[in-house]
């Protein structure tokens, strides 16, 4: 059994420890740093496994020692949004997080594969790379495939049509920039936009880009971990079962969409060796200029993130 | 009483009965002419059940009656297709099951799906005998040749199946017409991934998969693949949960045509076939499917129907 460790026990690190439990995908350590905490979430799962049938170890962790030999490390630790804060004022204190946790990924689990999810995520990611000195290819953010599976759940409720046989596409970097794709999004092979109305779609649309901050405003003092950590799960999965899925992920650019020196969200093949592949679409004018405004909004705070680890 | 009743406990019927147990989508009820043969495959099915944990209960029964009450009527009577077969020879022989079936059928409430071969023309023939909305019943077809589809591309692409989308309409055979179009990776155009003609190439390839698997396995032709998909058509109706598939559908216009059944994407839901969807089709396209349509229409009046 492959073994995956989660950084980081609150809700979106426990909530994915379940569903990679649940599918029985890896074992599991959650590590984090409140005492007990994610030995308390560990045990109480095991107490679930006569009635759910997980079949994977699950333990939890105050010591990053516990990051041994895992083969993949999904980091969540950091401090979630709150109401009306932008993703990008979470910057300083979860970069800080992600500091000492790359380090320890660096020293303890040097093959693993590297998802990160705590936000604002690009510039996360982008914080891992550093400080664990991996292979550009060996990290790997989640930001896509949460973002395009609320568009599919809203294309679905829409149309009244099956979740599962809508697809869809969103690019670009984890907030209010985020780039749906209405043309790279289709139900059983149809493309949204023989089925819907431009209007209807570009609906659809806004709600995408502010699903996150949806759900927020209805919680107030915290944010969403149900869906975020079925998307991280499906990414483990991916790369532990290397399965080979074309998912939106964000990954290092070297010069793909004409960027470089960033983490973006962009089209990627997951396996066994992180991102395998980035798929380079064509875009139009429109699409393209979405795409590079975002760009510039992920390269302005990678910048601030220069100073903050300076 | 089964909201699930299969006619037909072959490979085909019991293994639609497995995949439904399996995945715990309803009571299902097996009906067959030959006497003993559902009771003892429903028992064989049901002993697996403290193993795997059924919830749903599968029973077997000799009497069409058992199946009556039931909100789905699968279809997978009659004869299946031997090496080197054609469809117009087995339209023959399967006819005068359907013809049955539709007279015994007509007061029925519930949605049927087809599955005797060949489905297109005893989908048309099954609607006009029995006089049932065209809506509450439809073809299984173009869902298995997108699965074998799906199939192929990710062998091909080195990709997940489960993140292909692809589309077939058209004829349940090595007439089927796969769409380049409408052939997604995770929304993703496949045409960006990969040449049209490559693609065309491996659609040819799922055009004799029913034949190669008949040559291979000898005396029996395909059934996992089509129970799989059967299975899955079945719970679409059951949980209402619009399930977006390629089925043989009846033509009320669609295209411009008004006769006869063909494959087409629909949406199915608790009450049938919810809404069909008409994709843009090349002119080749177009050519092809109003050919397939014209063929069903001869193959059910050669069989006494009316198209």
């Amino acid at each position: 059994m492959k073994k995956v460790a989660i950084i980081g026990a609150g809700n979106v690190g426990a909530t994915t420890a379940y569903f990679i439990a649940k599918q029985r995908i890896a074992d599991i350590v959650l590590i984090d740093v409140v005492e007990g905490m994610p030995q308390s979430k560990a045990e109480d799962f095991l107490h679930a496994g006569p009635l759910q049938r997980y079949n994977v170890a699950i333990t939890g962790s105050n010591n990053y020692e516990a990051l041994r030999d895992a083969d993949v490390v999904v980091h969540t630790a950091g401090i979630p949004r709150k109401p009306g804060m932008d993703r990008l004022d979470l910057m300083k204190t979860n970069a800080g997080i992600a500091k000492t946790a790359g380090q320890a990924i660096g020293e303890f689990a040097p093959n693993a594969v590297v998802i990160a999810v705590a936000n604002p995520l690009d510039i996360i990611a982008l914080a891992l790379l550093r400080e664990t000195g991996f292979a550009l290819r060996h990290i790997v953010g989640m930001a896509g495939v949460l973002d395009s599976t609320r568009f599919r759940y809203f294309i679905a409720a829409e149309l009244g049509v099956k979740p599962e046989d809508v697809s869809a596409t969103v690019l670009g970097g984890h907030g209010d920039s985020m780039v749906p794709l209405a043309r790279y999004s289709s139900v059983g092979g149809v493309p949204l936009t023989e089925l819907l109305e431009s209007d209807t779609i570009e609906r659809l649309v806004q709600r995408t880009r502010t699903g996150g901050g949806e759900i927020v405003n209805y919680l107030k003092t915290g944010s969403a971990f149900y869906a975020p950590g079925a998307s991280v799960a499906q990414m483990v999965a991916a790369i532990v079962l290397d399965r080979k899925r074309l998912v939106t992920g964000s990954a290092y650019l070297r010069g793909e969409y004409g960027h470089r020196g960033i983490f973006f969200g962009v089209p990627v093949i997951l396996g066994k060796n992180g991102v395998e592949r980035i798929i380079e679409l064509d875009l139009t004018d429109e699409e393209r200029a979405a795409l590079d405004l975002s760009a510039e909004q992920v390269r302005e705070a990678s910048n601030n993130l220069d100073m903050l680890l300076a | 009483m089964a909201e699930i009743g299969i006619i037909g406990s072959g490979n085909l019927g019991a293994n639609a009965a497995f995949f439904m147990a399996e995945n715990q989508i309803g009571n299902v009820c097996l009906y067959d002419i030959r006497e003993g043969l559902s009771f003892g495959k429903a028992l064989d099915l049901m002993e697996a059940a403290p193993v795997r944990q059924y919830r749903t209960s599968v029973d077997g029964s000799d009497e069409l009656s058992s199946v009556l009450e039931s909100k789905v009527l699968v279809i997978a009577a009659g004869a299946i297709r031997e090496p080197g077969q054609g469809s117009d020879d087995l339209v023959q022989s399967n006819s005068s099951v359907i013809k049955e079936l539709a007279v015994a059928l007509r007061e029925y409430r519930g949605v049927v799906i087809i599955a005797t071969e060949p489905v297109d023309p005893l989908t048309a023939l099954f609607v006009t005998e029995s006089g049932l909305d065209p809506r509450r019943v439809f073809g299984f077809s173009g869902i298995l040749d997108g699965a074998r589809m799906r199939l192929k591309l990710s062998r091909e692409l080195g990709l997940e199946p489960e993140d292909i989308d692809a589309l077939v309409i058209g004829r349940h055979d090595e007439r089927m017409i796969a769409l380049p179009n409408y052939t997604r990776v995770s929304g993703i155009p496949v045409l960006q991934l990969m040449e049209e003609q490559r693609l065309l190439e491996l659609a040819s390839e799922v055009g004799k998969s029913e034949e190669r698997i008949l040559e291979l396995a000898q005396r029996t032709n395909s059934f996992y693949g089509p129970a799989a998909a059967l299975a899955e058509l079945t719970e679409a109706v059951i949980w209402d949960s619009g399930r977006v598939a390629s089925v043989s559908v009846v033509l009320h216009g669609e295209y411009e045509m008004h006769e006869g059944a063909i494959g087409l994407p629909a949406v199915i839901g608790a009450e049938g076939v919810r809404r069909v969807i008409l994709p843009r089709l090349t002119e080749r396209e177009l050519e092809q499917l109003r050919s397939s349509v014209h063929d069903v229409a001869e193959m059910v009046r050669g069989v006494g129907g009316a198209a």
